[in-house]
């Protein structure tokens, strides 16, 4: 199993396309359970991030160098992604401060898992085209049982922009800027 | 140069999305508390499939006094105190109370209301006259929120579905309820005025401060790297550095 795996990208990618999706939609349901949404948000987190193991960080996106423009990269997709929800501040939800660690986790999480490691297999499997796509139908789906239908589109144009980002930049770090910056302010 | 243009293509129709919904990005790190509304915001979509309940409470009138109880609803989203004494019950044998989500849903222009709305009525009037001497006097009612929206910084009170509302105060001593006393019953809900800052935090307004910060700081910061990196590539094309980089270029960013 693991010698096709290693030989055959198509199905490596699937399969983690397939455990990435299960790890999320059980913790989507998990969060639904009294008292629970903060224990399913961590273990969910450490599942997301054990599919890093065996990437090579540059094959991922994270790295070093010219540190100074991927944190700025970063900053700027934080601000496009609130830029919404700041101009209407008033109908924003916050995030209670309690759980901003809980919040930093499953972003990087999320952000290793869908623009990471599913976006390295799909980019094995068939080049940056699918990678885009893939990770971006991934991640949309992973969100259809924790948001309303209303808000998929959104969370499709958030995944599609960060996927860009890593492509058009080959650049990790960015996104995962963004996407704690803007966890952390909802 | 087609990169950053894709990279701005997707930028825009992420605003255009996020706009078509409120609050706009929102990624549900927040434990939901559960709030069965009559009309649920669209945020609160996914979890919106239970009724709000209402509520039914036989207060035992004694000697002409009325006992102490509470009614609640059966989901919990709303009670109502009583202390003993709390209505003009002489004559009566018991005080019948009743509560129930008014639906459609009033939507007063001036205000953002954080719950439902509830019409709580009583066959006797509440005592006008206390002493003040409890914090829960004649009633008091506790009306429970969502986590999912910005919580209300007070609680209205109308004699009428269309309003005026009056403001009756609002403290929490509970997480996720807030409370008030009443000396009338009518309709309730809690909520926050529409041109104003909600309680829930000085975050309405950070966040569109932090926004700000973020785009400025990006544009500051934007500059002197721009410059650095134009030092930068105009030093290694005067060095004619020919060396190929290919294997570096893989794993270098293109930022």
């Amino acid at each position: 199993m693991i010698a096709a795996l290693s030989t055959r990208p198509a199905l490596r990618a699937a399969v983690i396309g397939a455990y990435i999706l299960l790890v999320e939609w059980t913790r989507a349901l998990a969060s639904t359970i009294p008292g629970a949404a903060v224990p399913a948000i961590l273990l969910g987190g450490g599942a997301l991030a054990v599919s890093v193991v065996g990437w090579p960080a540059p094959k991922l996106g994270l790295g070093t160098s010219r540190l100074g423009l991927r944190i700025l990269g970063g900053i700027a997709l934080a601000a496009v992604l609130l830029l919404p929800a700041a101009v209407r501040a008033s109908e924003a939800p916050i995030i209670p401060a309690s759980l901003a660690v809980v919040a930093v986790i499953i972003s990087v999480a999320q952000e290793l898992a869908f623009r990471g490691v599913l976006y390295a297999a799909l980019d094995e499997a068939g080049g940056a085209p699918l990678a885009i796509v893939g990770s971006t139908v991934a991640w949309t789906a992973a969100h259809a049982l924790s948001h309303p239908p209303a808000f998929l589109w959104a969370v499709a144009a958030a995944g599609l922009l960060l996927a860009l980002w890593r492509w058009a930049c080959r650049d990790l770090v960015a996104p995962i800027i963004g996407h704690v910056l803007a966890d952390l302010a909802l | 140069m087609k990169r950053p243009i894709l990279i701005a293509a997707a930028a825009g129709a992420y605003l255009v999305a996020a706009w078509m919904v409120a609050p706009g990005f929102y990624d549900g790190i927040a434990p939901q508390q559960p709030y069965n509304w009559v009309c649920p915001p669209p945020i609160a979509g996914a979890n919106s499939g239970v009724a709000a309940a209402s509520g039914h409470l036989v207060i035992k009138v004694i000697d002409g006094t009325s006992d102490a109880n509470s009614a609640f609803t059966d989901d919990g989203q709303v009670i109502v105190s009583f202390l003993p004494g709390a209505f003009q019950a002489a004559g009566n044998t018991q005080v019948t109370v009743d509560i129930k989500p008014v639906s459609p849903c009033p939507n007063p222009s001036d205000l953002h209301f954080s719950t439902n709305v509830y019409l709580i009525t009583a066959d006797a009037s509440l005592v006008q006259n206390t002493n003040g001497a409890s914090p829960c006097q004649p009633a008091c009612i506790g009306m429970r929120y969502s986590t999912l929206i910005p919580a209300p910084s007070f609680i209205y009170r109308s004699a009428d579905a269309n309003g005026p509302w009056t403001n009756i105060g609002g403290s929490e001593n509970q997480q996720f309820v807030i409370r008030a006393n009443t000396n009338q019953l009518g309709y309730f809900a809690g909520g926050y005025p529409a041109n104003a800052t909600n309680k829930s935090s000085g975050t309405s307004q950070l966040l569109p401060i932090a926004v700000a910060v973020l785009i400025i700081g990006v544009l500051l910061a934007g500059i002197p790297l721009a410059m650095v990196r134009r030092r930068r590539a105009g030093a290694e094309a005067d060095e004619e550095d020919d060396e190929g980089d290919d294997d570096e270029e893989r794993s270098t960013p293109r930022t």
